[in-house]
């Protein structure tokens, strides 16, 4: 094993193949600030490249863009407001409120900082569970997948801000959205009303850029001065941001953790990991009411989280050849185009090449952000141009991502519709990351319960790892109450 | 002296340019000549309508004078009646097209909400691919006349109205197997559920099965116990090379009404990858896209790479597959009833 990843460590350093890497990066790097082009088409467009080249050069060019896609779609979250990629959407609810504050550089150091930990903690997870991915991915049945649906529901609570009753229903709205379109079940189309763009259900990406994005830009319009409110002072550099994500290396570790082991789960991917991991940020913090103003724990734990994710839905791509999500159906198309069949195979015969994957991600992730932190104050300035000049860059940024999705008009109507009900829950103070929370796990837990139901009756109440996230889920909503009770702080 | 010559050799460059003229009015600049050929493709990026249409991109040009450019442009997992309503309403000028979800069809015939295309007035273009599905059951089942015998019912799992529900369904309308099929599961999930034991059986493709299940079929903890089978040239049927000695649903024993049912479902997983065009393209334009179709297919380094990434290319010409699909279109109003009643109304 060692002499495999040794191997592996070498072949990505030699020629061409470091080259194809650094071309990955640059395409990755692009891609992930500008909103419009989506990780998903770029590794399409690149793919036919691959065709003619060794395997190990083109893992380095895809899988050197793939790693850089969520770090670097959290400059464009912080900076604008506008999510990246939707894996980068939580980044923006803290990231870009310091931005307002002229925090631009420390929240960029911070998102980048801590995407490098969670990439490097998501590929020492991928080559450390080699030896055991297969028996612990098959030993989670629907029945466990159900009740951890349940638990990242559980985390809308932590997500709501000062009012829980607010999250709550925000939460519900959520998870009624995420009833549109053709149900799982029957194929009964539930609240289409008659439109057949709505027969699919609706887009995580083009509700999370109405929601987060247009209420930011409305903002900006009627200040009529920079996204750094005047009066704040300097911007702060970028090594406060690294020197944060330091202070809370325990966060960033436990949020790497999250981020990993949903990626190894199928069906959830880097959607629901951020969220997750940001409600577990405010969860753990001692002053809630800090974020959504500008709590640089809230950047740290999804910032992490959405880069770990890469790991996880990696190693169960290579070991079962089931991706963990569309970006990485794709590199398994690439895989089988290379002659690579996933299986054993890839953990015993090529485990030099699995090994080589891990460096990609560790080694692109580091060259992305050294590049970045020699720059990021100057990045961190265009916080301070004025309004004027940036709403119409801005409002590109907003609808080349709705468009991007499904290169519909359709979707730019979507936007400017959940843009106006953002513009709507931030006037009268109702919580957006319920809805989003609820959006996202809405579906998987429906059809979870619902294939729980039809394969087991009640009986899948009755397996051993569906009662311990049972008494899971049970402490995490009475550890708040019992710490309030007779916790420290109550004596 | 001089001056003549001048005037003679100014009439002779007269006429000259009056020759390439002429000529450059006869010879007309291509149509597609600096033109952009998009094909929208159904299904996510990286999917399989999304590759067969990026090979015919990366190949046809060659066979079109003019040598457009041809895109690719993924509609991103939406409805496929959205897909349909799309080429239904998109201008006739050649420049766009669609790799159309083989199973539309069926929305069709079951008039289901939202529909506002026809099939039989798209513009055919012709198919690219084919692919053999199958059942593939878990240990202990080894053969169909096994899964016949099974007393308890065996679970499937299926994504409603996708090929992974409509095989069992009809099998167990057809056959009357003992299957209970439990829907909600995507492509991953059910290939994980049925290596952990949570479904005894699934229904894929044989190139999926042999890219995504190698190591369960390689030990034989998995294995097909019936396929639909790749065309042959004469109309017929045959089993897929890889598993040669899987019987056909075709050979099964049926009820006249079941024999119909099953040519109407299964029909339009022949012929897998059909590429249409908007109503009323210019017949001049339509030639010379089936014309360099046909002529892609064929072509040794389009095969090389459908080869490289498994894919099964069939070229079938736009007249086959047009009847092909008209046929399945036109069907009594029992029959509707019939697929209302096994996969749903529409």
């Amino acid at each position: 094993m060692i002499e495999a990843m040794f191997s592996g460590l070498v072949q990505v350093f030699e020629w061409p193949t470091f080259g194809f890497m650094l071309m990955g990066i640059a395409i990755g790097y692009v891609v992930g600030l500008l909103p419009g082009l989506g990780g998903l088409p770029s590794l399409a467009l690149m793919l036919p490249f691959t065709y003619t080249m060794e395997p190990i050069a083109a893992i380095a060019l895809l899988l050197g863009a793939q790693a850089v896609f969520s770090t670097t779609g959290d400059v464009t979250s912080v900076l604008f407001g506008v999510p990246g990629e939707a894996a980068s959407a939580a980044v923006i609810l803290d990231g870009h409120a310091m931005a307002k504050k002229g925090e631009a550089g420390r929240a960029l150091g911070a998102a980048l900082f801590s995407s490098l930990v969670g990439a490097v903690f998501g590929a020492l997870v991928l080559a450390a569970s080699i030896p055991i991915v297969q028996p612990l991915v098959l030993s989670l049945g629907t029945p466990e997948l159900f009740m951890l649906a349940v638990l990242g529901i559980t985390f809308i609570a932590s997500v709501s801000g000062r009012s829980v009753i607010k999250g709550i229903v925000m939460g519900g709205l959520g998870l009624l959205l995420s009833t549109v379109g053709m149900d799982p079940q029957q194929g009964v189309l539930r609240y289409t009303f008659g439109q057949p763009y709505l027969h699919s259900g609706l887009s995580l990406a083009v509700i999370a850029v109405g929601l987060f994005a247009i209420p930011e830009l409305l903002e900006l319009g009627v200040r009529r001065s920079s996204i750094a409110k005047p009066g704040f002072g300097k911007t702060s550099g970028a090594l406060e941001g690294i020197k944060d994500t330091l202070r809370h290396w325990g966060l960033v570790l436990r949020c790497s953790a999250i981020g990993a082991l949903i990626g190894i789960l199928p069906g959830l991917g880097s959607g629901v990991g951020q969220w997750l991991a940001y409600g577990h940020a405010v969860q753990s913090s001692p002053n809630k009411e800090r974020f959504g103003t500008g709590a640089v724990e809230g950047i740290l734990g999804p910032g992490a989280a959405n880069n770990s994710t890469t790991g996880g839905s990696l190693l169960l791509t290579i070991s079962f050849g089931v991706p963990g999500g569309s970006h990485m159906a794709l590199l398994l198309g690439a895989f089988l185009i290379l002659g690579l069949v996933p299986g054993r195979d890839m953990l015993s015969t090529h485990l030099d090449l699995t090994f080589s994957m891990v460096w990609v991600i560790v080694i692109a992730n580091i060259i992305t952000v050294g590049l970045s932190l020699l720059f990021i104050d100057q990045l961190a300035r265009i916080t301070f141009v004025k309004s004027t000049l940036l709403i119409p860059f801005i409002l590109l940024l907003i609808y080349l991502g709705g468009f991007a999705t499904h290169n519909m008009i359709a979707d730019l109507v979507a936007v400017v519709v959940f843009g106006i009900l953002g513009t709507l829950m931030v006037w009268l103070d109702w919580p957006r990351p319920p809805l989003i929370l609820g959006l996202v796990l809405g579906d998987l837990a429906e059809r979870y319960f619902h294939i729980c139901i039809a394969r087991y009756g009640w009986t899948w109440l009755l397996r051993p790892g569906v009662i311990i996230i049972i008494i899971l889920i049970i402490v995490a909503l009475l550890y708040p109450l019992w710490h309030r009770r007779w916790g420290p702080a109550s004596t | 002296m001089r001056g003549a010559r001048m005037v003679s050799a100014l009439a002779m460059a007269l006429f000259l340019e009056a020759i390439l003229y002429s000529f450059s009015q006869g010879a007309e600049k291509p149509f597609y000549q600096g033109k952009t050929v998009t094909i929208f493709t159904t299904g996510s990026p990286g999917g399989g309508f999304d590759q067969y249409a990026r090979l015919l991109a990366k190949h046809m040009p060659r066979y079109i004078s003019g040598q457009p450019q041809i895109i690719v442009s993924p509609l991103g997992g939406s409805s496929a009646i959205i897909e349909g309503n799309l080429i239904q309403s998109a201008k006739p000028d050649g420049l766009t097209l669609l790799m159309m979800h083989n199973q539309l069809y069926l929305e069709q015939l079951k008039r289901t909400e939202g529909v506002r295309f026809d099939l039989s007035r798209l513009t055919w273009i012709g198919n690219a691919g084919t692919d053999s599905l199958g059942l593939v059951m878990r240990d202990p089942f080894e053969t169909l006349e096994e899964v016949r015998r099974a007393k308890n019912p065996l679970n499937f799992g299926a994504s409603v109205g996708g090929a992974s529900y409509m095989l069992p369904a009809l099998l167990k309308e057809a056959l009357g197997l003992n299957f209970k099929i439990i829907t909600g599961y995507s492509g991953g999930e059910r290939r994980l559920a049925l290596a952990r034991g949570e479904l005894d059986g699934i229904a894929t493709s044989v190139g999926s099965a042999y890219r995504e299940l190698r190591d369960e079929l390689s030990t034989g903890r998995v294995q097909f116990v019936i396929q639909t089978g790749l065309p042959t040239k004469g109309g017929g049927h045959e089993p897929d090379p890889h598993i040669s000695k899987v019987p056909l649903v075709r050979d099964m024993k049926m009820s006249p009404e079941a024999v119909a049912l099953t040519e109407l479902v299964l029909g339009a997983h022949l012929y897998t990858r059909p590429l249409v065009g908007p109503p009323g393209m210019p017949e001049d334009r339509t030639r010379i896209l089936r014309e360099a179709f046909m002529k892609a297919l064929g072509d040794p380094n389009l095969l090389a790479d459908a080869e490289k990434q498994r894919m099964n290319a069939l070229p079938v010409d736009s007249a086959t597959i047009q009847t092909f699909y008209q046929k399945l279109i036109n069907q009594p109003p029992s029959v509707v009833k019939q697929i209302e009643k096994i996969f749903g109304p529409g």
